[in-house]
């Protein structure tokens, strides 16, 4: 289970972070200022820091070396919208920067990115009798292996990453397609379809009026 | 054309014009006056003459022949012809149409001739004729005179040469004339001079305009001279300065106003977040029921701190405005009721004046705001005291609590919009950072002042003095 830091002035976004991180999976510890910030690096190790930049005692900015000498990569949630405060975090070294008021779902996938960057692992994903072996890229349904086209595969690695948690259509066609992709909606649709078919999905892929897509995954 | 080239010429063609007529009329006035008194001189010696022969003959007695008679005219007039000589005069005698006596070098009889004479009558025996002779100008005058009983009829001439006159009346027409010209050409070249540097003022003023026009708004024209022109220049800067100002002053509102405006876009983002975060993780997440409600309150709190945000934003807003003038002499009585009931505990009124002057509803939420700052940052079992008193010309509200205080580096800043001291506590109590900031711009609004004064953890009290109504 990935650790992750939270360090965000604002209370009420920092119970947002908290509550979606832990959603997610995500063990998580805050900090409401630089110092306690600090304090914290100072007595554990985490995977990711998620860093306000306007902060009581030490700004995000100056936060950013400690960071950096604790290896902890970090992402820039800020109410700094301009172009030179976003270039500044990123030449620092930041991994991402997110802009207030941001998508929650946003931020959760480019930590996500982020952490697989960072920790490399070929791991098997199971999911409702389903076997996803990325080093392979293998897919096995009760056992057979089900051919499936690319764009299939890195949908279905989407939801099954992140079961329960709906997605929309622009969401999907972003983090799977890419941003550069303009492509319509149906093609989410279509893709969705091709993947209850050949897995059998059709009760285990929801669709949530109006919203997105979800993984129905009954948890332990 | 320019305006001093127009003026200077208008000017020199109206002196031209009348110096040039008064010349002339006082050469045509002098000459005539000349030609009277030769015709004047003329007459008289004419008359000498004739009746100097009638009383020469007369004298004789005695009756004559024709020839006698003519001979003896003859002598009595070379006599007086030699008696008086004058220059450029000719006497001439003739009688029958031959010249009994001729000194004119020019046929005076002949010249006559040539241009009809009218006949002579009683009343005007003298025939005048200006003629004009190999050059020379001659006033001819004749008179026909008889001797005794005789009917033989004798013609005197008399002729003057008044060449000399004439040159000299065409000599003061020059001189009239010259002079008339010199002074023109000086007095245009002083005209032109002087308009050109009294008009130099309204160059600058169209070059200052133009600056100004074009936003060089401090450009004035310091224009030193007295007359219309400098009055003009001074009442031009005076526009411009009245200009400059009231630019200036819409420059700073409207800094002011986008500074308000940033601070309130970065205000909103806060509770922006919270709501779309938490309205998506409603949405998106796989929640239990507990988490849910957490999120709705969450989302309810957000939204009730963005309104009161653009609540207060609205009212500052309407304060840096020209804000209409409701200022008016009201009852302290009612603002105090109207707050008693709004803060019916733990606050204490305490007031000495009976009157203030200004806008009751401004007056009335900045007070409330003061209140509500102290209730904040004082502990539960303590009291806020309000004062309002009169104090030399002013009315003193005073709010006092013995709550947190303010860290004295803080002070200065309190009244700025969108600080604070301690973000986290603000927010917990609802504040959106601008309630100082009203409070001191409703104070300046009236004319007055904000003062703070504080030590922390004891007390803070503010003070507002606004100026009284002075009768």
């Amino acid at each position: 289970m990935y650790k992750i830091l939270i360090v965000e002035d604002d209370p009420s976004i920092r119970q947002l972070l908290e509550m979606n991180f832990s959603v997610a999976g995500y063990q998580c510890d805050t900090a409401a200022s630089g110092k306690e910030a600090l304090d914290q690096i100072a007595g554990q190790s985490y995977d990711l820091a998620v860093l306000d930049i306007m902060l009581p005692e030490a700004d995000g900015f100056e936060l950013f070396p400690h960071m950096e000498k604790a290896g902890i990569p970090v992402i820039y949630v800020s109410a700094k919208g301009g172009e030179a405060d976003r270039v500044k975090g990123l030449r620092l070294g930041a991994e991402d920067y997110l802009v207030k008021p941001f998508s929650i779902l946003e931020l959760l996938v480019r930590m996500e990115k982020v952490l697989e960057r960072r920790n490399p692992k070929n791991g098997v994903i199971e999911v409702c009798g389903v076997k996803i072996l990325q080093g392979e890229r293998m897919v096995l349904a009760g056992g057979e292996r089900v051919e499936l086209k690319p764009m299939e595969y890195a949908l279905l690695l989407m939801l099954a990453k992140h079961p329960n948690i709906v997605f929309s259509w622009e969401q999907l066609l972003n983090e799977v397609w890419g941003e550069e992709y303009f492509g319509e909606t149906r093609t989410v649709d279509n893709h969705i379809a091709a993947l209850r078919r050949k897995l059998n999905w059709s009760e285990r892929i929801v669709t949530v009026h109006r919203v997105g897509y979800k993984l129905e995954v009954t948890l332990p | 054309m320019k305006l001093w080239q127009k003026i200077s010429a208008v000017s020199i063609a109206v002196t031209l014009l009348t110096m040039s007529t008064a010349v002339s009329a006082i050469i045509a006035i002098q000459a005539s006056a000349r030609r009277r008194a030769d015709e004047e001189q003329i007459r008289s010696s004419i008359d000498v003459f004739c009746s100097n022969c009638v009383s020469a003959v007369s004298a004789q007695g005695g009756v004559y022949r024709d020839v006698t008679l003519q001979s003896m005219v003859q002598f009595y007039f070379s006599q007086f012809a030699s008696v008086l000589r004058y220059e450029n005069v000719y006497y001439s005698l003739s009688a029958d149409g031959e010249y009994l006596f001729n000194l004119c070098p020019y046929d005076p009889a002949l010249l006559s001739e040539q241009h009809s004479l009218p006949e002579s009558t009683e009343e005007e025996p003298y025939l005048f004729r200006t003629l004009s002779e190999q050059g020379e100008s001659l006033l001819v005058c004749s008179r026909s005179f008889t001797v005794s009983q005789s009917q033989q009829e004798f013609r005197v001439y008399i002729t003057k040469n008044v060449s000399e006159t004439e040159r000299q009346i065409t000599r003061y027409r020059l001189i009239g004339f010259g002079t008339l010209a010199f002074a023109c050409a000086v007095s245009a070249l002083l005209t032109a001079l002087l308009l050109r540097s009294a008009l130099k003022p309204i160059a600058l003023l169209t070059k200052t305009a133009d600056a100004i026009s074009k936003g060089n708004y401090r450009l004035r024209t310091d224009c030193s001279s007295h007359d219309e022109i400098g009055q003009l220049s001074a009442a031009f800067d005076r526009m411009s300065e009245a200009m400059e100002g009231k630019i200036d002053s819409l420059d700073q509102e409207l800094e002011q106003k986008e500074f308000l405006i940033g601070a309130l876009s970065h205000e909103i983002k806060t509770p922006m977040t919270a709501v779309v975060g938490y309205g998506e993780t409603l949405l998106r997440m796989p929640l239990d029921r507990e988490q849910q409600m957490v999120c709705a309150g969450k989302i309810v709190e957000a939204g009730r701190r963005a309104e009161t945000l653009s609540r207060k934003m609205m009212e500052l807003i309407s304060l840096t405005e020209q804000h209409p003038d409701g200022k008016r002499q009201f009852l302290v009585s009612g603002l105090v009721e109207s707050l008693r009931s709004v803060y019916p505990q733990r606050v204490r009124f305490a007031v000495k004046a009976e009157f203030v002057y200004g806008d009751e509803t401004l007056l009335y939420s900045l007070t409330a705001n003061l209140i509500q700052n102290s209730l904040r940052a004082s502990p539960g079992n303590t009291e806020v005291t309000v004062s309002i008193e009169e104090k030399g010309g002013f009315t003193v509200i005073e709010v006092r609590d013995q709550g947190c205080g303010i860290p004295p580096e803080h002070i200065q800043h309190v009244t700025e919009p969108f600080y604070r001291v301690d973000k986290d506590r603000s927010r917990k109590a609802g504040g959106a950072g601008l309630g100082l900031a009203i409070c001191s711009r409703i104070a300046a609004w009236h004319g007055g002042t904000l003062d703070i004064e504080s030590r922390v953890g004891e007390r803070t009290v503010v003070r507002v003095s606004i100026p009284a109504l002075t009768t």
